[in-house]
């Protein structure tokens, strides 16, 4: 059980290049962070920081509150579980996991007894006497896991372990950590470029871009708040569809409005939001189930987007539209129906759900707290699905 | 234990080095070394080398400072060790004893070993050509055993008339015995002239009949050359049985076996003394062996002691005797040169029940022992001789050419034209030949005159510019710093330094694990590649003998890289690249060619597939030396030779081919053995490559038509197109490094003369390299082509990957 | 990809046909042999091989053969009256037995020394980061480019300097380490995942531990492949041997056979039992390493 805190952690080249840059994370004990990103974005690095595989330049690695900065890693009491497993070839599961209670000099009976057990735990207590090679994905991965979990360790860092499984495994592995994390209640730092598993598995995220933490929150918070237009678009699939315009006055209020393009009158409740705003270009952000949703199809008043479809995914539960305008290609997630390529179609759209940046710094642009509260109640309650 | 018989003197131990050609030799010394240490309580250590690289031991002991108390060599080596003060000066170390030791040889031997008027050897056998005839045979034919050269011309004639094929001995190396022939003639070659200056014999009239009668007897009889007979200057074999030998002229040693080669012929033999100039002049001894000592040995006096013993009456009976009883071709009769052997006291000894077949040669011999002589030592003499080898070997190829196309044109074998030729109907062609040959040889020795003399002269001045001051100081130059000391010095700092260095530096601290993983091959590579390369380019400007001291090497400039691409220079290094790119440009691409048609083939699903595989990767491991050697054989000049047998066999041709014998194939022979040798790696390379294309290509292949050649160069081809330029590259490097086969198929000899090849056909850069740095010890010249070569292979490596690279851009 | 993907990508080897391919090989071969197309192929094979192993198959004849029947003035393509005289001769003619086990002395001496230090210092060049590491690498690497021939003479003198003359150790020392290794093992084992030794780092590994409990495990086939090849090396070299060495009693294998020819001139059939006794044994062994030795030298040209 630990508590975790990144003061001002850089990674740097030396040559005015960095990959990690004034990092701050405080992990709670018992808690499951989740550092996300593009690949690059140095989430890995940061990581191996905190593993102790690569060296901090700047700022305190804190674990307990001991500062860890050149601490070797296997005096951090941490375990790792890594993206290609890393087990050992050439030695038996049982040997991987015993591994490295043997180099702590681990009385022999008790290291049986935690491979044992962990093996038992992740239910691979059959393969124990197998090469890694003899197992399938999904068995070493959950290899890998023991690996760590012998080790009893304070935190668990995860490095992509889910990235070489194939889709069905990945989500019924991403449940099993999950659930193990509940189990053993350990603090856990978990690297994924994948903004599903971010979402579903994380108490907190952390999303990465280009060596700078954007933005720590939690799941619905950073989806419903990103704080900036990468986010937006990073976290959520399909992504985030953008429109760029104006924001203009007309007889009947505000409107965002597109020369050629969308012309949305805005709702009431974000007349006050744009008065502060004013005149100007700016940025919208339409989330493909506030276009075409059944409420939307509701409200008559709604205003319409129009576009010809281009390609349909069926789904099943939902259909995906993928629509090109005049001035943009968007997404739409819709019902079921009797959709066709090529259609042209007018999709209503949830006025309420808005998302504004902006048009330079393409930071979220803030809208009334009444806004929010009530686009959430109307959002309903997320499940698994929404982010497949 | 048997210090006790030690008495107060410390206990000697002798190192003592035979040469010779078998274990016999050894056995015998160390017999002798018993009973010399059952006399003085001395023991002696016997360490037997070959003929073929004793030269290079000795010399290699010597410059390691490491070399025997005394030794056995030849007769031409003690004044070149002695002048560099390698060997010790027997006059100078003995003022007492030097009378009564040279008094007991016969004198016409010693003038041999000496040099600047300083003994630097002494004899111990000596051999001499004598002619043995089946008397029989010639009785039956009318024939009288020849007494001077003009007589045996007629007699060599009558016997191919009558089917006796001769066969000559000497494949290589033909140049020492040239003495045979030209020392009836009195001449050998090279001669101090009255003024002290040296002096060339060369065109002088007698001297060039000696060489033209030489090369008549090499190459216009000869129907094949045929190595099989060893060290035998010549036999005359027919197939009639019981009578096959006619007559041989031969070395005296062969005298004992001679039962053996002929036992139908037992007592039939006649042995008369080698035949005179047609003036009557006759001068003997051709070659022997000699007794040194050294310089570095701390028992100088009983060394001396050792060799006196050797030399003495008892211990020279004993060796003759020995010798004489061998089994078979060991079987050998020497002269020794010791007086009292031959004295009339001694006529009990000859009248041994074992010489009891040996009494008409001891009886030719006796009659001869007073015309033996020998010529002083002058310095460049190796030299010249090398010069004068290249000039035999030409003519042979020449003569062999011109005889081989007078048969054809005749549409005759060369062995009918032979006998032809011996007819009094051939008379007239025969005397065109001859006069032919004798033209060629004026032309030759005339044109190379010049440049064999100033080369003779130079080398004289340069020892004694060179050396003479060096040898007259050794010691003072011993404890000087030389280039390596620097170099060493300098690597140590570089080392320790380096350590230092990390050690110091706070921030490299962490890293001193990684420093340490990588310290040994960085110090292997600073120590034995970097230190020896700048110790090489430093000495590429010097002139040195690796008999002296390294801090004698003496500074000359650019002169080695001048002289080496002087093309007037007989070592020069264009004739040596030129043949190196003939070398590389045929066995590279053939190899690649050849490896990838059969990468391809092997790449099909064969039945036995791992039998094919087999074979044609089994010359993988093999030693190039033990490949090289079996080659030596298939290549035979004769009819027995596998190679020209199949040949023959199959009438591809009608005359066997000189293979190795021939300069103008030497070289080629060398290429075919290369690539045969190094065919099965590419194979492997390129099958392993060919395996590694997806099979899915070859299907996509198919659909779309393709036919075996197309799939080859659309889909094979491309696929292993990394394989193609790494074996190119490599090809490319070894290739141009080429020593082992050359120097198997050259022989290997240690002769004086071309050791790689007829007329150096084959000496290509390395050979060239070894050539002189490790038989001529001219560390600074050898250094010199050495960086040559460098610069030849780094120009082809870059111009390899610049093609490479514009390759891979388009 | 996966670790273990990673690391069986390796090396080149050559396939082999397996057992199970062909269940019935009579069936099999009637079923091949349908391929008609495929009957050129053997022919030429079949062709070519005799050429390519005439050399051996002369050897074999000869070493046989007794000197009476090969004095006799014709050759035979086989043994009439096969004797074992030849062999026979050349062990009492030559200390061949004590050649090979000097050859053998100095070949496992360097083998050993490659096998320790090359893939140690591949593993640092490889994953290792120090300063200069990329500069060193280079310098070694271009060392390789320098020709053995240049080295002959320097070398030779830094040998009497050291006065390792007429001993192994100018045959062994300087190629403890070769840089031919060190590169081919950088190249092995650069394609190890970065992540196996992290791993081993959090597990508490120090580098000694590392390289010998992870890294060497998995260098099985490199390790094979530099035994292999520096044994061969080491057993076939000449110049060198013939250069350093003066005492007969430290000839090597290739120096002895060299010398057949002046000590048996005229004995054809006892210079070719040499041969036979140093090609045999290498035959054999090939026979039964071949899958080992031909990956080995597969390996050796495997560039990036």
């Amino acid at each position: 059980m630990a508590h975790l805190s990144l003061q001002g952690i850089s990674k740097d080249f030396g040559n005015g290049s960095f990959a990690v840059k004034n990092a701050q994370l405080d992990v709670e004990d018992g808690e499951f962070v989740v550092l996300v990103g593009p690949s690059g974005c140095g989430k890995s690095t940061l990581l191996n920081m905190i593993a102790g595989l690569e060296e901090i330049t700047e700022g305190s690695l804190k674990i307990n509150g001991k500062l860890c900065n050149d601490l070797p890693s296997k005096d951090r009491d941490i375990a790792m579980v890594f993206q290609n497993y890393a087990l050992y070839p050439h030695m038996s599961v049982a040997k991987n996991m015993a591994f490295s209670l043997k180099l702590r000099k681990v009385e022999k009976s008790e290291i049986n007894r935690r491979v044992q057990e962990a093996a038992r735990v992740l239910d691979i207590s059959h393969l124990l006497d197998r090469l890694p090679k003899e197992l399938s994905g999904g068995q070493r991965q959950r290899v890998a896991i023991g690996r760590a979990i012998v080790r009893q360790p304070s935190i668990f860092l995860f490095d992509e372990p889910l990235s070489n499984l194939d889709a069905k495994l990945r989500v019924q592995m991403r449940v099993e950590i999950r659930d193990l994390h509940h189990r053993l209640g350990v603090t856990a730092i978990y690297v994924t470029h994948d903004q599903t598993e971010a979402m579903t598995m994380g108490d907190r995220i952390v999303v990465m871009r280009d060596g700078l933490i954007q933005q720590t929150a939690k799941p619905l918070e950073i989806y419903n708040h990103p704080v900036n237009r990468f986010v937006a678009g990073f976290i959520g699939s399909p992504a985030m569809n953008f429109f760029e315009g104006q924001l203009a006055r007309t007889d009947l209020g505000w409107a965002f409005h597109q020369p050629k393009g969308i012309h949305l009158s805005l709702p009431k409740i974000l007349q006050a939001f744009a008065e502060a705003q004013g005149e100007g270009p700016i940025t919208l952000g339409l989330r493909p189930e506030v276009i075409g949703s059944a409420q939307a199809y509701r409200d008559p008043n709604a205003p319409k987007l129009h576009g010809k479809i281009r390609v349909i995914e069926p789904l099943g539960a939902e259909t995906y539209l993928y629509c090109d305008s005049e001035t943009s290609n968007w997404t739409a997630r819709v019902e079921q129906g009797d959709w066709s390529i090529g259609q042209n179609v007018a999709l209503p759209l949830l006025s309420t759900r808005l998302h504004f940046f902006d048009a330079k710094t393409d930071v979220s642009l803030p809208i009334e707290q009444q806004t929010n509260a009530m686009a959430t109640s109307q959002m309903g309650i997320f499940n698994e699905d929404t982010f497949a | 234990m048997f210090e006790s018989r030690g008495m107060a003197k410390p206990k000697v131990s002798l190192q003592f080095w035979t040469v010779g050609s078998g274990v016999e030799d050894s056995d015998m010394y160390r017999e002798l070394a018993k009973r010399f240490a059952a006399q003085t309580g001395i023991q002696v250590a016997i360490t037997p080398l070959s003929w073929g690289n004793y030269n290079q031991k000795y010399m290699t002991s010597m410059a390691a400072a490491m070399p025997p108390d005394a030794g056995m060599t030849n007769l031409g080596s003690p004044m070149e060790w002695g002048s560099l003060g390698g060997i010790v000066a027997l006059d100078q170390a003995f003022p007492e004893q030097i009378e009564s030791i040279k008094a007991q040889f016969f004198p016409g031997t010693l003038p041999q070993f000496t040099f600047d008027g300083h003994l630097y050897g002494l004899p111990t056998e000596l051999v001499t050509a004598v002619l043995f005839y089946r008397q029989d045979v010639f009785r039956r034919l009318g024939l009288e055993a020849p007494k001077t050269w003009s007589e045996l011309q007629t007699v060599i004639r009558q016997l191919e008339l009558h089917d006796y094929h001769f066969h000559f001995g000497f494949t290589r190396g033909e140049q020492w015995s040239l003495y045979y022939q030209t020392l009836p003639f009195g001449w050998a070659g090279v001669s101090a002239g009255p003024d002290g200056k040296p002096g060339l014999d060369w065109l002088q009239p007698g001297y060039q009949k000696g060489v033209a009668h030489a090369l008549g007897l090499w190459n216009l009889h000869d129907a094949v050359g045929d190595g099989s007979t060893d060290r035998t200057v010549g036999r005359f074999l027919s197939d009639t049985p019981d009578q096959a030998l006619g007559m041989m002229v031969d070395g005296n040693w062969v005298a004992s076996s001679i039962q053996k080669i002929a036992p139908e012929a037992e007592d039939k033999w006649g042995v008369v003394p080698w035949p005179k100039a047609d003036d009557g002049q006759a001068i003997n001894v051709m070659g022997g062996t000699s007794y040194v000592l050294f310089n570095r040995s701390p028992h100088k006096a009983e060394a001396m002691a050792w060799i006196q013993f050797l030399n003495s009456l008892e211990s020279q009976q004993f060796m003759i005797l020995q010798r004489v009883q061998r089994e078979g071709q060991a079987s050998a009769f020497n002269i020794s040169p010791v007086k009292a052997v031959w004295d009339a006291s001694q006529a009990d000894f000859w009248q041994r029940p074992e010489f009891n077949s040996q009494h008409k040669i001891i009886h030719a011999l006796r009659g001869i022992l007073d015309t033996f002589q020998s010529f002083p030592f002058l310095k460049g003499k190796p030299d010249t001789d090398q010069i004068e080898a290249r000039i035999l070997d030409r003519m042979g190829t020449a003569i062999n050419a011109r005889l081989t196309d007078e048969a054809e044109a005749r549409g005759q074998s060369r062995w009918q034209y032979i006998k032809w030729l011996a007819s009094s109907e051939g008379a007239t062609s025969r005397q065109n030949m001859d006069a032919w040959i004798a033209r060629k040889v004026a032309d030759e020795y005339k044109t190379q005159y010049p440049l064999a003399l100033s080369r003779l002269q130079y080398e004289t001045s340069r020892y004694k510019s060179s050396y003479g001051d060096i040898v007259a100081h050794l010691d003072q130059y011993e404890n000087r710093f030389s280039v390596l000391d620097f170099l060493k010095w300098g690597s140590l700092i570089v080392i320790l330094g380096g350590g230092l260095y990390v050690s110091l530096r706070k921030d490299l601290r962490p890293y001193a694990v990684s420093y340490s993983f990588i310290a040994a091959p960085c110090l292997l590579a600073l120590v034995f590649v970097v230190l020896p390369m700048l110790t090489s380019f430093y000495l590429s400007f010097t002139e040195y003998h690796s008999i002296l001291p390294l801090a004698s090497a003496k500074w000359v400039g650019f002169k080695h890289y001048f002289d080496s691409l002087n093309l007037a220079d007989s070592e020069n290094v264009v004739r040596s690249i030129g043949k190196t790119m003939v070398y590389v440009s045929i066995t590279v691409p053939v190899g690649i060619a050849l490896a990838l048609c059969f990468a391809s083939l092997l790449n099909n699903e064969l039945i036995g597939q791992k039998f094919w595989r087999f074979l044609y990767f089994s010359p993988l491991i093999t030693s190039s030396v033990s490949v090289s050697l079996i080659f030596t054989q298939l290549y035979r000049e004769s009819s027995l030779g596998w190679l020209n047998a199949i040949l023959l066999k199959f009438g591809w041709i009608t005359n066997p081919i000189l293979f190795l014998k021939d300069e103008k194939t030497f070289l080629s022979c060398v290429i075919a053995l290369s690539i045969w040798h190094g065919l099965a790696f590419t194979i492997l390379l390129f099958l392993a490559g060919l395996q590694q294309i997806p099979s899915q290509l070859y299907k996509a292949a198919d659909m779309d038509g393709a036919n075996v050649l197309q799939k080859f160069w659309h889909v094979s081809l491309p696929g292993i197109r990394p394989q193609v330029f790494f074996a190119l590259i490599m090809g490319l490097i070894g290739s141009f490094q080429v020593f082992e086969q050359i120097y198997m198929l050259g022989g290997g000899s240690g002769y004086a003369g071309s050791k790689f090849g007829p007329n150096d056909a084959g000496r290509t850069m390395v050979p060239l390299i070894y050539d002189l740095g490790f038989e001529q010890f001219k560390m600074g010249r050898a250094s010199a082509v050495a960086y040559i070569l460098f610069l030849v292979i780094l120009l082809f490596t870059i111009l390899q990957l610049r093609i490479l690279r514009e390759k891979t851009a388009e | 990809m996966t670790v273990e993907k990673n690391i069986q990508t390796q090396p080149v080897s050559l396939q082999w046909p397996r057992s199970e391919a062909i269940p019935r090989p009579w069936l099999g071969l009637w079923r091949r042999w349908k391929h008609k197309k495929l009957i050129w192929v053997y022919l030429v094979l079949g062709g070519s091989a005799l050429f390519l192993a005439l050399p051996f198959y002369y050897m074999l004849v000869t070493s046989f053969q007794s000197t009476a029947d090969l004095a006799r003035n014709e050759i035979s393509l086989w043994v009439t009256h096969p004797t074992l005289d030849p062999l026979r001769k050349l062990l009492d003619g030559t200390r061949y037995l004590g050649a090979a086990w000097n050859s053998l002395i100095i070949a496992a001496l360097s083998t050993i020394g490659n096998i320790f230090l090359c893939p140690l210092a591949g593993y640092a060049f490889a994953k290792h980061k120090f300063p200069g590491r990329d500069q060193l690498f280079f310098v070694l690497l271009s060392t390789m480019m320098v020709p053995g021939a240049v080295l002959l003479v320097p070398s030779f003198l830094l040998a009497r300097d050291f006065g390792w003359i007429n001993s192994y150790l100018p045959l062994i020392v300087p190629g403890l380490a070769s840089i031919f290794f060190v590169f081919l093992s950088r190249q092995f084992i650069s394609k190890i995942p970065k992540d196996l030794i992290q791993a081993a780092r959090v597990d508490g590994c120090s580098e000694l531990r590392i390289y010998f409990q992870i890294i060497l495990p998995l260098c099985r086939p490199l390790l094979a492949s530099i035994g292999i090849l520096s044994f061969l090396g080491s057993w076939n070299g000449f110049i060198g041997p013939m250069i350093y060495l003066l005492d007969e009693n430290k000839y090597t294998i290739p120096l002895v056979i060299s010398m057949l020819q002046g000590r048996f001139g005229g004995q054809e059939n006892v210079q070719m039992a040499g041969s036979l006794l140093s090609i045999v044994p290498a035959l054999l062994l090939f026979f039964i390493f071949q899958k080992q030795i031909v990956s080995s030298f597969a390996n050796s040209g495997l560039k990036e």
